[in-house]
């Protein structure tokens, strides 16, 4: 498989996972089941009850809508991305109607707006610790730094510090960041296994937390490498039983847009999934923050497989149904984007 | 001896809350370095805290300010009656501007809910919202519990009708079911800290169906009863070792205001301690919201052995809000006993 496949493996895995979790967003797999007669398996309409009420099939929300500025972004750049780079996709994306109105997180909206100085106050700022910025806003948005970098945790993790300082500048959000972009980052890698893209999720919980020791708020609560640790063990335990494993997982772990919940409950999903369309179709249906870890965890699985699972039909329709500026004329490309970025990393390896 | 178990839960939930509040939203790190190890006094809050350093030495917040004036209404009324009672009692505690800028979330859109005024919040379509899962119903739970000690079950059953408009989330309500049992229970003359465990986990789960008989609304989120488990599983395993007990519960089970966390966590701490008075030492330290697990935390201690807790921290507490812990706890024994 080429470095370009396990590209365009995690951006589809992104971006189908995303489109099709929209669907059961915030709601219970017992929920979901009633609703759709089943697990749900496509693209489909959402729901009146759920944040992407407007969307219709094929849509994406903030989690790829995000994945692909930053891609652009790194294309623009050639690869020299820094934190006035992913302060800049931020802005940029506020402006895109189609996803900032309707698919904004809750940190995430009120850290754009200060960064534009429409926040004049910080409600927060007689406080100490920052304990509410542990959304998975940032691990939603980390992919990239990992398929950018393949088998580089260390420049992985810089690059995800950078993307996550402008609006959750925190340990815990940051580490959630980190398992991702590092999972992916070893997932690029040729002769890669499932055991070891756990391994690296958890060094990257780890060495993101030694980094930021200084520079990032503590949070006060749950820790991911516990969280992820737990989650991983319910999906060795319950990887032949679907029914159990979403509800141990919903259960316990969790499954909300909290990071030491859906994030660490994504590499549970992981660890049993079939394939990459099955870690897709896991993430959607267990309820909880749908969306994000199917997009998680699509691309992660996407980036060690590569896109073999995934439909053509799919990645047309989506490209077809979302645009990258808000006048809603640029179609996303998603094969464009893949091609580009692979030449992208081959630059970024010769030294300047 | 119902009349001193009483009295040791209603002033325990003030201690604590009081106690907590000094350490609110701090992580265990900075607890330790701010007090040279744990905090087992009572100390005025500094601004870095959840109250803004408002609050003076002793002073509880939100949860008991507003469970004392419900435990007046319901000793007034001579019973626990109807489903509005915590609605008009909120209305007026909510029109004191300090009582509303340090009540937690739902509190706080509660009462603007039933005073009229717009939160803008955004969605109304949700029918799962995980922002309402709360430890707020919890926290206020032994001002309904009291009144049914070793009866489980009723505790159970009126907390959730008290409560079950101003903080409408199953998660929320289970978490108050866990501790109206467990209150319930540990008033009992005979309870040890072991029954109380037990009641904690079938309130848990109890207080999750009676929600859903009032159909209040769900969230896709774990159930405190199984973090519950968890909390007592590495309490236990820890009980030796208090560093470790206060790590592990926090790192796995979490300390935040959600329900599925910060409730479990207490019975984590009871666990580990065997329910004495280190429990609410252990509560407070835990870090984050642990003005409302030392509030959750007081409650059990003071109520399964009330003389565990200080008598200094009790009259400090006392009179800095003027509260009357013996004569409430004489005038609900009578009620009970009536």
């Amino acid at each position: 498989m080429t470095r370009k496949d396990k590209i365009l493996g995690a951006l589809l895995g992104a971006a189908i996972g995303d489109a099709m979790g929209a669907v059961t967003e915030t709601k219970t797999t017992q929920a979901i089941v009633q609703r759709h007669g089943g697990f749900v398996t496509s693209l489909v309409d959402p729901v009146c009850d759920c944040f992407a009420h407007n969307n219709r099939r094929g849509m994406v929300t903030d989690d790829f809508s995000l994945v692909y500025l930053i891609g652009l972004a790194y294309i623009k750049e050639q690869g020299r991305v820094d934190q006035k780079t992913f302060e800049q996709v931020l802005i940029d994306w506020s402006m895109l109607d189609q996803y900032f109105l309707d698919h904004s997180g809750p940190n995430t909206k009120v850290e754009i707006l200060r960064l534009k100085g429409e926040i004049p106050v910080d409600k927060y700022a007689h406080l100490k610790t920052r304990n509410h910025l542990i959304t998975n806003g940032t691990a939603m948005k980390a992919a990239p730094m990992g398929f950018m970098n393949p088998g580089d945790y260390d420049r992985a993790i810089t690059e995800t510090i950078a993307m996550c300082m402008p609006t959750h500048p925190t340990d815990v959000a940051i580490s959630a960041a980190a398992a991702v972009s590092c999972a992916v980052s070893e997932a690029m890698t040729e002769s890669t296994s499932k055991d070891k893209i756990i391994q690296a999720a958890l060094y990257g919980v780890k060495e993101s937390c030694r980094r930021v020791r200084d520079t990032a708020y503590q949070v006060s609560g749950a820790k991911m490498d516990r969280r992820i640790e737990m989650a991983v063990e319910l999906g060795l335990r319950y990887c032949h039983d679907t029914e159990r494993l979403l509800w141990e997982l919903a259960s316990l772990v969790g499954t909300s847009l909290v990071c030491t919940e859906s994030v660490a409950a994504l590499f549970g999903l992981f660890i049993a999934a079939k394939n990459a369309f099955d870690m897709v179709v896991l993430g959607v249906n267990a309820g909880g923050d749908t969306d994000s870890m199917a997009s998680i965890g699509g691309a992660i699985y996407g980036a060690y497989e590569g896109p073999g699972s995934f439909s053509d039909a799919d990645r047309q329709l989506i490209e077809h149904m979302n645009f990258s500026d808000r006048d809603l004329t640029r179609h996303f490309d998603i094969l464009g984007m893949a091609d580009q970025l692979d030449a992208i990393i081959d630059k970024r390896r010769i030294p300047a | 001896m119902i009349e001193r178990k009483l009295y040791g839960c209603i002033a325990g939930a003030a201690v604590g809350e009081a106690m907590g509040a000094a350490t609110a939203t701090w992580t265990t790190d900075m607890i330790r370095a701010a007090h040279g190890g744990y905090l087992t006094t009572l100390q005025k809050p500094p601004v870095s805290t959840k109250c803004k350093g408002r609050f003076v030495a002793g002073q509880p917040g939100d949860a008991f300010t507003f469970s004392w004036q419900l435990l007046g209404r319901f000793v007034a009324d001579g019973e626990i009656h109807g489903e509005h009672a915590a609605a008009e009692e909120l209305l007026t505690w909510g029109a004191d501007p300090d009582h509303l800028d340090s009540a937690g979330y739902v509190t706080r859109e509660s009462y603007c809910a039933l005073a009229g005024i717009d939160t803008g919040y955004r969605y109304p379509f949700l029918t799962f919202d995980h922002h309402k899962i709360s430890n707020e119903a919890a926290a206020r739970t032994a001002a309904v519990a009291v009144f049914y000690p070793g009866d489980c079950e009723t505790a159970c059953q009126k907390a959730i009708m008290v409560y079950k408009n101003i903080y409408n989330n199953m998660v929320s309500l289970s978490g108050a079911g866990a501790m109206a049992a467990a209150i319930s229970e540990a008033l009992r003359e005979s309870a040890t800290c072991h029954s109380v465990l037990a009641a904690a986990v079938h309130g848990a789960r109890r207080g999750y169906d009676i929600a859903d008989s009032y159909r209040a609304q769900p969230a896709a989120c774990p159930l405190v009863s199984r973090r519950i488990e968890l909390a007592i599983e590495i309490g236990l395993k820890y009980q030796n070792d208090f560093d470790r007990a206060i790590a592990e519960i926090e790192a796995c089970v979490g300390n935040s205001s959600a329900a599925n966390e910060s409730v479990p966590a207490v019975f984590g701490c009871l666990a580990a301690t065997g329910g004495s008075a280190a429990a609410l030492t252990m509560a407070v330290n835990l870090g984050n919201d642990t003005d409302m697990m030392g509030a959750m935390a007081g409650a059990l201690v003071g109520a399964l052995d009330p003389e565990a807790l200080s008598p200094a921290d009790i009259q400090l507490v006392s009179a800095v809000g003027s509260y009357d812990f013996a004569t409430m706890a004489a005038n609900i024994a009578h009620q009970i006993q009536g």
